[in-house]
């Protein structure tokens, strides 16, 4: 709830004016040709719902509000979308959210039309009046600026331009060039004045036209005015795809083109410039010095002392950690609110036991140290959130705090919100991800990266076949490693779902009854998920027939789409083992049994086996599939598919009996 | 001198045992009877409500409840949540936590609640406050006192005595009313009646209920409003931002509804013309209404915009006319005006939109209502239009809003009509493929499919506005046809779907030289109905249906049959299954024919089993293989 604002305060009070600055080349507002009007699809992404054929902002500075600000930025925005198909119309509906709270954030102007080619083929054009326009109060922090476009059907084009301030200068606006939707134009200028450097992190991989001038321009300060030098810098890009929904999918923000931007340099002319936020040390030093950070570590936690008093007598380290992580997650339920920074802070969490992540980690944290364990905080970026380049020292990457802590040299990363993963596991939210450790004075990224610990499934399939052809017996399965993290979660969370996700019937010949589920409480054990069952086998003409792949994880093929345009990320290596041992009734007799069947992926990185045998009138089968990789990319995407393709083929061959 | 120590001793400990007991706390999980845990997820301990009365327009509810939570599959009443608008304040709030051994853990006040927007759409009106008490562990117990205000009623609480999963140890309400205002009460699910008293200026009605077990949850049952035993009840007299309206009759109410809107028919002259000249030229009503109507699909959107006086007030005619956007409200009013300008005669429709709603109550007025549709009648079946969609078909309902009652807004007030009943041959699936089929049991696909009523939406929604990825996905997930290496779908309208498919595997398995062959290259019917024990509701099916389905496998001069599945035909009280195969060997073709049709999309509880084992065997039915052999 608590948004981070940086605001930056100088003892220099600086005044300046901003010159306008003329766009060639694009449309002005109000503007359109017919040829956008007649428009049917989209060129470079076929079937898009809507287009965005203008995509701009600029962001500038200006003088700030006495006794708040030095100086505020000044964003305008403007997005012109082509409404190609009747899901499209969501797009003539805008929603704005701005940061309300004491104002920081302001639209002070806003305009915007519908465009659409009349019965005559004439060019109609709809300004869209004040009673098209709501403002929706959200909380006490955030607010909405929502326009319903007039006139919008399958056809029209909508375009909107505001113009937002906000009081600081230490923050501009981040720029996507990519959406949901195609973008055919996305420019984004920038205005700063020479006392602001920036950092650039920028993640494109299309063609980019970037230009830079630097324009002389006035600058008044108190003292008088003197002229200094505006950087103009604007980016361009165009044609870009809108980016869908896949299954295992990294981030979707990982994928939208995008440049981010930081404060790095304050130059204050004659030379002198001071670095500031330009490593990750002084990223330590704001934390260290920020309240709802490091100044939480110095809370003092007397009323923590039952439990701090008790925990030292433990003499063993590890179990003196998993003692107040134990405590602390079995205490102090998460909110489902993730920061990096504190909300209520650790004293209150303490007493209330619940809190944001920040909260709850860094008051694990806290009392770790209390307890004689030289415990850290620890940052990721969540698999959720996206990648981190640890190149730019942006601490906004970062979404997420852990409690990180060495023992006898092995490496502990703690997430006490999560209740289901043990305190030996590296938390599957952000393993085999990179972590800072926010360790005074310099930090240090570590890999947090564990491949020996897997998602594992182990399903034991066992039971007679009678002689009316009915298969009765008994399914197990167990999950350990992350796997058994993910399924308590869900069993835990919700049980009917859980076994909608994990035991679904495949068909309405097959029953269970008797579920269980075992060892919910021993996280050393596997997640044990036992169930009888009553399977009717299918039968066709003088044979039966039954498959051996229920209950597996591996039910359904979810690669079947034709191309992929983002990686595979399983984030966790998978290993995967069905057993099934069937015994038939004296009247029936096995046909030819489903050959042995070895696949592998042309880079090795997956391997599938299985095994058939019968003895006497019992049939053995082992599958086995074995992941080396978490990752791959669309390059690979159709020898995946291929290869997933055999393998479903394979694990789903049917199992044929006939009659003696 | 042992045997003394030994009664010593049981003495002692039967001491403690009272002690213990004494010193049970009053909210202890141990209290609890077990005959009231037995299936409970959640157990009412206390409950009293107090909803009073003071005016047509003022009126309290105090709400004491203290709810122990079992297990997390009742986490959600860990939830306290209040919408608020102009009409409806919260007072204070209490909450107090207590654990299983019931201890007072923790205090929760009004200021510690969240407050913001709603979320009923693009732009709500109303706040919610809301707060999700944190636990670790269960059982839980929370103990709330609340106040909700009223300024302006149009309907009263209602005395939810118990849900699914839940059972009741000790329950009441009471309604305190002016004896001039007095109220209505309808019981639901329940024969429970209340006590009356009164005194000179007021009267009390108060239900109470104790020691009640928990109820099962039954999957596809009536929606949740009608499913449990409740008490509605409602005003004689009521008054909403100065609305005042007499609820004793669906006349009255009608009427009150109708003061809302009356200056809304407004059109412009201008607006007028130009929908007459849209006409001019066409003769039969029936052709005026539907020119008319497409008219609106295809230059009018449903935005949710929920303001005005509890959203029953719809924007003018005139508003929607300029904006090309509405609401349900605001798109009927505006059909009605246009319509009006041109000369037919129309009404608004109240209605309680979803599959599975009941209708509402013939006898009992209260507004249930959430949607509003349009009617038109005529000497013979109305003609009903669902203003907010831009896919219906013109004249259909679909199963939104078909099969009940809807409160017609008339010059004389408000009046209940039927809407249309859903049929099984609106609602048609007809797919037709033929197969080329390969030595090695590969083959090419053409089919054709067919498209009506809700699949036709279906269709619309998952098919013919996606990309084709999503197309593929949609029909091998959903409709489950057989996966393909080539997949080409074409859409030439909204009712027609071609796929051109190259599969490599039509068999599902195969022995020696034998082919075992789909019957068809995608699954009739899937979803596997729930278990049918002790079914006590009714269950709902989303609509009937009549879906058919014709396969042609032509075989190469390398294949032939060796075993047809016998025709088959099933039939069950509402509907039936039928399956015929043929071979004509002349032109090695094999021509299989399926229809499934369900009649009606309500069962009888007491048919529900039947209706299970119906659909059982249409989903077994797929594993009857065509058996062919290699030569």
């Amino acid at each position: 709830m608590k948004a981070k604002l940086l605001l930056l305060y100088f003892l220099v009070s600086i005044f300046f004016v901003s010159a306008t600055y003329a766009q060639k080349g694009l449309p002005s507002l109000g503007n359109i040709e017919k040829a956008d009007l007649l428009l049917t699809d989209c060129s470079f992404d076929k079937g898009a719902d809507a287009l965005k054929l203008i995509d701009w902002g600029k962001l500038y500075y200006e003088r700030g509000t006495v006794g708040v600000s030095t100086f505020k930025t000044v964003y305008e925005k403007r997005v012109r979308t082509k409404l190609l198909k009747q899901n499209g119309l969501s797009y003539a509906n805008v929603t704005i959210p701005f940061y309300s709270h004491n104002n920081d954030e302001k639209i002070v102007k806003i305009e915007a039309y519908t465009y659409n080619l009349d019965a005559n083929g004439k060019i109609s054009k709809t300004e869209v009046s004040k009673s098209s326009i709501y403002n929706k109060k959200i909380n006490n922090y955030y607010s909405e600026l929502i326009i319903a476009f007039p006139e919008a059907k399958v056809g029209s084009v909508v375009e909107y331009k505001y113009k937002m301030e906000r009081e600081t200068m230490g923050h501009i606006k981040d720029w996507y060039f990519q959406d949901k939707i195609p973008t055919q134009y996305s420019e984004y200028e920038i205005n700063i004045p020479q006392v602001f450097r920036f950092n650039i992190q920028s993640s494109v991989i299309d063609s980019i036209d970037v230009k830079e001038d630097l324009v002389k321009e006035n600058l008044s300060m108190d003292e008088g005015v003197y002229q200094t030098q505006i950087l103009k810098k604007k980016f361009v890009m165009r044609n870009l795809l809108g980016i869908r929904n896949e299954p295992y999918m990294a981030a979707t923000k990982d994928y939208l083109q995008r440049i981010e931007f930081q404060l790095s340099k304050m130059d204050y002319g004659d030379g002198d410039v001071r670095d500031i936020r330009v490593r990750w040390e002084d990223v330590i030093t704001d934390l260290y010095k920020d309240e709802d950070f490091g100044k939480q570590l110095e809370t003092v936690m007397p009323e923590a002392e039952n439990l701090t008093t008790q925990a030292k007598k433990i003499t063993n380290k590890k179990e003196r950690l998993a003692f107040v992580f134990n405590y602390i997650k079995n205490n102090v339920s998460w909110n489902n609110e993730e920061s990096i920074y504190a909300y209520k802070g650790i004293a209150k969490t303490w007493k209330i036991n619940t809190g944001n992540t920040a909260d709850i980690n860094l008051l694990l944290v806290k009392l770790l140290n209390d307890v004689g364990l030289n415990a850290q905080p620890i940052l990721f970026s969540t698999r959720d959130n996206g990648l981190v380049n640890t190149y730019y020292p942006f601490i906004n990457q970062l979404n997420i705090v852990m409690a990180y802590i060495l023992i006898d040299d092995k490496v502990f990363i703690l997430d006490a919100t999560d209740k289901y993963s043990p305190y030996t596991l590296i938390p599957e939210k952000i393993v085999n991800t990179q972590g800072f450790i926010a360790q005074k004075p310099n930090g240090k990224w570590i890999n947090a990266t564990d491949y020996s610990t897997k998602y594992k499934i182990q399903t034991v399939l066992s039971g007679t076949i009678d002689n009316d052809g009915v298969l009765k017996g008994e399914c197990i399965v167990n999950a350990s490693g992350h796997a058994r993290t993910q399924r308590l979660r869900s069993w835990i969370n919700d049980k009917n779902d859980f076994k909608q996700k994990y035991f679904a019937l495949p068909s309405s010949n097959i029953s269970i009854e008797n579920f269980i589920v075992n060892n919910t409480d021993s996280t050393n054990l596997p997640l044990e998920q036992k169930v009888n069952y009553t399977y009717t086998l299918n039968k066709s003409g003088d044979y039966k027939y039954f498959t051996t792949n229920f209950f597996t994880g591996l039910d359904k093929n979810p690669f079947i789409q034709e191309d992929r345009f983002t990686d595979i990320d399983f984030g966790i290596l998978q290993d995967y083992l069905i057993y099934g041992n069937f015994t038939l009734a004296s009247g029936f007799v096995f046909d030819e049994l489903p050959k042995n069947l070895s696949l592998v992926m042309p880079d090795n990185s997956i391997v599938f086996n299985r095994y058939c045998s019968v003895e006497d009138n019992t049939l053995n089968i082992k599958i086995t599939v074995e992941f080396k990789k978490t990752f791959y990319p669309p390059a690979i995407y159709q020898e995946f598919k291929e290869f997933y393709k055999k393998m479903f083929e394979g694990l789903n061959e049917q199992i044929v009996i006939k009659k003696k | 001198m042992n045997k003394l120590k030994c009664v010593y001793i049981i003495v002692a400990i039967l001491f403690a045992k009272l002690n213990v007991t004494a010193q049970l706390n009053k909210f202890a999980v141990q209290n609890i009877s077990s005959n009231l845990l037995l299936k409970a997820s959640v157990v009412k301990r206390e409950e009293s409500i107090l909803f009073e009365v003071k005016s047509i327009n003022k009126a309290t509810c105090n709400v004491h409840k203290v709810v122990t939570v079992i297990n997390e599959a009742a986490k959600d009443e860990l939830v306290f949540y209040e919408f608020t608008d102009k009409f409806r304040s919260l007072g204070d709030v209490t909450i107090e936590v207590f654990d299983a051994a019931g201890n007072s853990k923790k205090k929760y006040y009004k200021s510690d609640l969240t407050k913001q927007a709603a979320e009923n759409g693009l732009v709500p009106d109303g706040k919610i406050y809301f707060i999700t008490i944190p636990t670790i562990s269960y059982p839980i117990t929370l103990k709330l006192d609340y106040e909700i205000k009223y300024n302006g009623l149009l309907s009263y609480p209602m005395y939810e005595i118990q849900s699914s999963a839940e059972s009741v140890e000790k329950s009441s309400f009471a309604a305190i009313v002016p004896t001039n205002l007095d109220l209505r009460f309808a019981a639901k699910n329940t024969n429970l009646l209340p006590t009356i008293t009164q005194t000179e200026n007021t009267k009390t009605y108060q239900w109470k209920v104790e020691n009640k077990e928990a109820l099962a949850f039954e999957e596809g049952s009536v929606s949740r409003e009608s499913r449990y035993p409740q008490i509605i009840i409602a005003p004689n007299k009521f008054e909403l931002d100065g609305y005042e309206g007499d609820m004793t009759s669906w006349k009255n109410f009608g009427n009150w509804y109708a003061s809302l809107a009356k200056d809304a028919l407004n059109l412009s002259e201008e607006s007028k013309a130009n929908i007459n000249n849209l006409i001019k030229n066409v003769k039969t009503e029936k052709e005026k209404i539907k020119i008319l109507y497409s008219y609106l699909q295809n230059n009018f959107r449903y935005v949710s915009i929920q303001l005005g006086i509890g959203g029953f007030k719809p924007f003018e005619a005139n508003f929607v006319d300029k904006k090309k956007y509405g609401d349900c409200k605001a798109l009927s009013n505006y059909m009605q005006a246009c319509l009006a300008a041109v000369g037919i005669k129309s009404y608004q429709a109240l209605i309680n939109a979803g599959y599975n709603q009941e209708s509402v109550n013939e006898n009992f007025t209260v507004n249930k209502f959430n949607h509003v549709i349009l009617c038109v009648p005529q000497t013979k079946d109305s003609i009903w239009l669902e203003c907010t969609s831009t896919t219906s078909d013109f004249g259909e309902l679909g199963n939104f809003t078909e099969n009940r009652n809807a409160l017609l807004i008339t010059e004389d007030g408000g009046k209940l009509v039927a809407t249309p009943k859903s049929k099984a041959t609106t609602n048609t699936f007809t797919n037709t493929t033929t197969v080329q089929l390969n030595d090695d049991g590969s083959g090419h696909a053409q089919c054709n499919i067919n498209v009506g009523g809700e699949y036709k939406q279906d269709f619309i929604h998952y098919v013919s506005t996606q990309k084709k990825d999503d197309q593929k996905k949609y029909l091998i997930e959903q409709i489950g046809y057989l996966d393909s290496y080539n997949f080409d779908i074409e859409t030439p309208n909204n009712t027609v779907t071609k796929l051109s498919l190259d599969i490599e595997k039509l068999y599902d398995f195969s022995v020696g030289k034998k082919l075992f062959i789909h019957p068809r290259i995608y699954k009739i019917w899937s979803a596997i109905l729930p278990t049918a024990n002790n079914r006590t509701k009714d269950f709902y099916f989303e609509h009937p249906f009549l879906k058919t389905d014709t396969t042609i496998y032509l075989l190469t001069n390398g294949l032939s049959v060796e075993f047809l599945p016998k025709n088959k035909t099933i039939n069950f009280d509402y509907g039936s299954f039928k399956t015929t195969y043929f071979y004509n060997e002349k032109e090695r073709k094999i021509t299989t024919t399926t229809q499934l049709i369900l009649e009606q999309y309500k069962i009888p509880a007491i048919k529900f089993a039947t209706t299970k084992q119906f659909f059982d065997e249409v989903i077994n039915e797929y594993s009857d293989k065509i058996v062919l052999k290699k030569l």
